[in-house]
């Protein structure tokens, strides 16, 4: 009954604000297309900061203490602030109750290493959102204002760089919220894991927005059965729960469709096991570098379509975008190009060490002078090459 | 202790030399000296005689000013020779001819076409760096009259509403007057600490030549002057904004008034205005004219010149106009541009006024 009731509760705030408006346009317009003209009432409201974040991590908590997973806290702030944990309440991670609950009642002891690896994680994060995610806005944005006037190069290249910003923009995010909270004495939980590395789609979502993944995991995927029933049952579930993914997102119809290419994509490796036959991560002859490089790439190149699809926000411009892939002048996007590899080219070699690691956090193991470099480079372009105009999170839209 | 000491000196001194390779490897800093100095009467005054160089990513461009503290090669005598016109020119870094050498400047540019044209004119160019239309009028008062101007033609830019409010050097009391106040008796913005660090060897060669230094003192300026801004608006306050800036509540038209009063004030010395429009350059690379932003209405007499169109066309043809690397002043090509939209409007004043009609226009 609880359950029910939190279930209704929580969802209906998130539809009324994120989605209501949404699907009475929808309806309308379906309707309108059968000759009524039924007139629905829409909201005129902003939609509320955050609001998806803080209500899956609500909605976890409920249903937690529905499985018995976690007993209800009685102390009603430690369970305000669990919800409104300042360092992620509008981006997200998106936490559990059983990690962050916990945290509040006990007593915190905040540390020098704790502020140190906070402030190095804090500086990062930063770093990516100011100088890449920012910077790339600036080429990505231009484009898909209007994609007609760009030729297919430099369209290409959009993608490109909207695919490092948004990685950016997100992950610079979480980084800055678990680094705060770490030098407040909490541990949030990791939430992205250099995802472009992926060799398949499941590696994708085990890596990219990993609170999202794990929440539509354990409360969506495996209640529709997961992959217990048939072929088929296990198809519809996985294209499901990237449906509702996508539609986490936002209403709009490109992120359904961001969502159901993810759920085909999964599918369709599911088919050819892929998962299955791919040589182990990391492995050093020559034909496993080969083959985990080959699918590196296409699956970089299928996240790249993906997000073609999520940047263009509406079918008009991911229409727009389509037709003008025919604009011909695929070397001029040489320039635009330049200016993204100009850009990524720190978070590229920042990721090769930590992949030659297998270590996220690898600053600190660095030598003093290369640590002292690494600062001073980081601040620099903090303070200097952040663009006049800073743009706002992408997830804070979400 | 003192190795501790030690150890943080040469950190420091590291962080410096780093941060100077830092930006001449990942975001060569437009190198662009200011030779400013206190004027005598309020405002600013190039530093007369000073020679220097801006060098950008793009260009490499020398500024020569002469005793008069103009950006000019001779010098002009005070009186005007029977036959010549004397056009005066009321500016910011625009006019001045910023990251381009004086031979691309628009000043010389109109001079030598007009005089190719047949038409005897010397262009007394007061532009300096930085200024607004508060201080285009002080410097026509103060400066220009002793030229013996015929025609004024002052530039109306972008920035001109933001620095007529930072300035303070004139009010309008109230919403929708024309009546302008003075606010301050000058305006030194960084005058005396310039001329401080003038003083310490070897600043003169970091401002030439230093990234590191370019990048800090630029924001700082920036940030410097955005505390300014919103220092005279909270004087100002109420009301809130003594200028055109406001977009809420009554409007204040500080801008008109300033321009109406060059207007008077060239009047006054037997000339007549021209407002010349600089393009704002978008981000996309097409120019919307900075006219917009006023309110040609109250400024019915004032006639107004915009090489907008221009710009664009010429844009359209693949010509870059404004720098993207420096600090996106004309290039060459745009003062070319701009340059000829004027001559042709000065070729149509100057011939009337050998029909005596120029004194009748104003």
């Amino acid at each position: 009954m609880y359950l029910i009731a939190s279930l209704v509760l929580n969802l209906g705030l998130l539809a009324t604000f994120k989605y209501m408006n949404f699907f009475a346009d929808s309806f309308e317009q379906l309707m309108t297309g059968f000759g009524y003209q039924p007139s629905f009432v829409t909201l005129n409201i902003v939609l509320p900061v955050g609001i998806s974040f803080y209500t899956f991590q609500t909605l976890s908590y409920s249903i937690d203490i529905y499985r018995g997973k976690i007993k209800p806290t009685e102390n009603l702030l430690n369970f305000s602030a669990f919800v409104a944990f300042f360092p992620q309440l509008v981006a997200g991670p998106i936490e559990r109750a059983a990690n962050l609950l916990p945290q509040f009642a006990k007593d915190r002891t905040i540390t020098r290493e704790r502020l140190e690896s906070g402030a190095v994680l804090f500086a990062w994060g930063l770093f990516k959102k100011v100088f890449i995610a920012d910077n790339l806005a600036g080429i990505a944005d231009g484009v898909f204002a209007n994609p007609q006037a760009a030729t297919s190069g430099e369209l290409i290249v959009a993608v490109v760089a909207f695919t490092f910003q948004i990685f950016c923009d997100f992950s610079g995010y979480s980084d800055m919220a678990r680094a705060l909270a770490r030098m407040l004495g909490f541990d949030l939980m990791l939430n992205f894991n250099i995802p472009y590395l992926a060799r398949t789609p499941s590696e994708f979502w085990q890596r990219w927005h990993i609170s999202l993944s794990s929440w539509l995991k354990d409360y969506l995927y495996i209640p529709l059965g997961g992959n217990r029933g048939s072929s088929l049952q296990t198809y519809r579930n996985l294209s499901l729960t990237m449906i509702l993914g996508g539609l986490w997102h936002g209403a709009s119809l490109t992120f359904i469709l961001w969502g159901a290419f993810h759920g085909l994509i999964l599918v369709i490796y599911r088919l050819a096991a892929v998962d299955d036959w791919l040589p182990r991560a990391g492995q050093k002859d020559i034909r496993a570098i080969a083959i985990n490089t080959t699918a590196i790439t296409v699956m970089f190149v299928l996240t790249m379509i993906g997000w073609l699809l999520f940047r263009a926000n509406t079918m008009d411009t991911l229409s727009a975008y389509l037709h003008a892939l025919g604009n011909g002048g695929w070397y001029k996007g040489w320039a635009a190009l330049k200016d993204v590899l100009f850009y990524i080219w720190p978070l590229l070699l920042v990721q090769a060490i930590q992949t030659a690691k297998k270590k996220l956090e690898v600053f600190r193991e660095m030598p003093a002078f290369v640590q002292l470099n690494m600062a001073l480079f980081v601040l620099l372009c903090i303070v200097f090459l952040q663009p006049h105009e800073p743009a706002a999170f992408i997830y804070f839209e979400f | 202790m003192l190795r501790k000491l030690v150890k943080l000196a040469l950190i420091a001194l590291y962080a410096l030399v780093f941060g100077e390779l830092f930006f001449r490897a990942m975001a060569p800093q437009p190198l662009m000296p200011r030779y400013v100095t206190d004027g005598g009467d309020g405002i600013r005054q190039n530093i007369a005689g000073a020679v220097y160089r801006q060098k950008t990513p793009d260009v490499n461009a020398e500024i020569r000013i002469n005793q008069a503290g103009l950006r000019r090669d001779s010098e002009l005598p005070h009186e005007k020779a029977n036959g010549t016109t004397r056009i005066l020119l009321l500016g910011d870094s625009f006019f001045m001819g910023y990251e381009v050498d004086l031979e691309n400047s628009l000043a010389y540019l109109i001079e030598k076409d007009l005089n190719a044209a047949g038409f005897k004119t010397e262009v007394v160019n007061l532009a300096i760096s930085g200024f607004g239309t508060a201080e285009h009028l002080i410097a026509l008062q103060k400066r220009g009259r002793s030229f013996q101007p015929d025609i004024v033609v002052m530039q109306w830019h972008d920035s001109d509403p933001t620095d007529n409010i930072r300035s303070g050097l004139f009010m309008v009391e109230r919403p929708g007057s024309l009546e302008l106040k003075p606010a301050a008796e000058k305006f030194l913005p960084g005058i005396k600490t310039r001329a401080a660090l003038m003083k310490i060897p070897g600043y003169e060669w970091l401002i030439g030549n230093s990234h590191l230094y370019s990048a800090v003192r630029e924001r700082a300026a920036n940030k410097v002057k955005d505390f300014l801004l919103e220092l005279k608006r909270l004087k100002a306050s109420p009301p809130t904004s003594k200028g055109s800036e406001a977009n809420n509540g009554p409007k204040y038209h500080l801008d008109e008034a300033l321009i109406l009063a060059v207007k008077n004030a060239a009047n006054s010395m037997g000339a007549q205005l021209v407002l010349f429009d600089v393009p704002t350059k978008t981000p996309h690379r097409t120019y919307f004219s900075a006219f917009n932003r006023l309110d040609r209405d109250l400024l019915g007499g004032v006639k107004m010149v915009s090489p907008a169109k221009a710009l664009l066309d010429a844009r359209k043809s693949g010509h870059l106009l404004y720098f993207e690397r420096g600090h996106g002043h004309w290039t060459p090509e745009g003062n070319r541009i701009a340059s000829s939209v004027l001559v042709k409007e000065l070729r149509k004043m100057l011939a009337n006024t050998k029909m005596g009609g120029l004194a009748g226009a104003r």
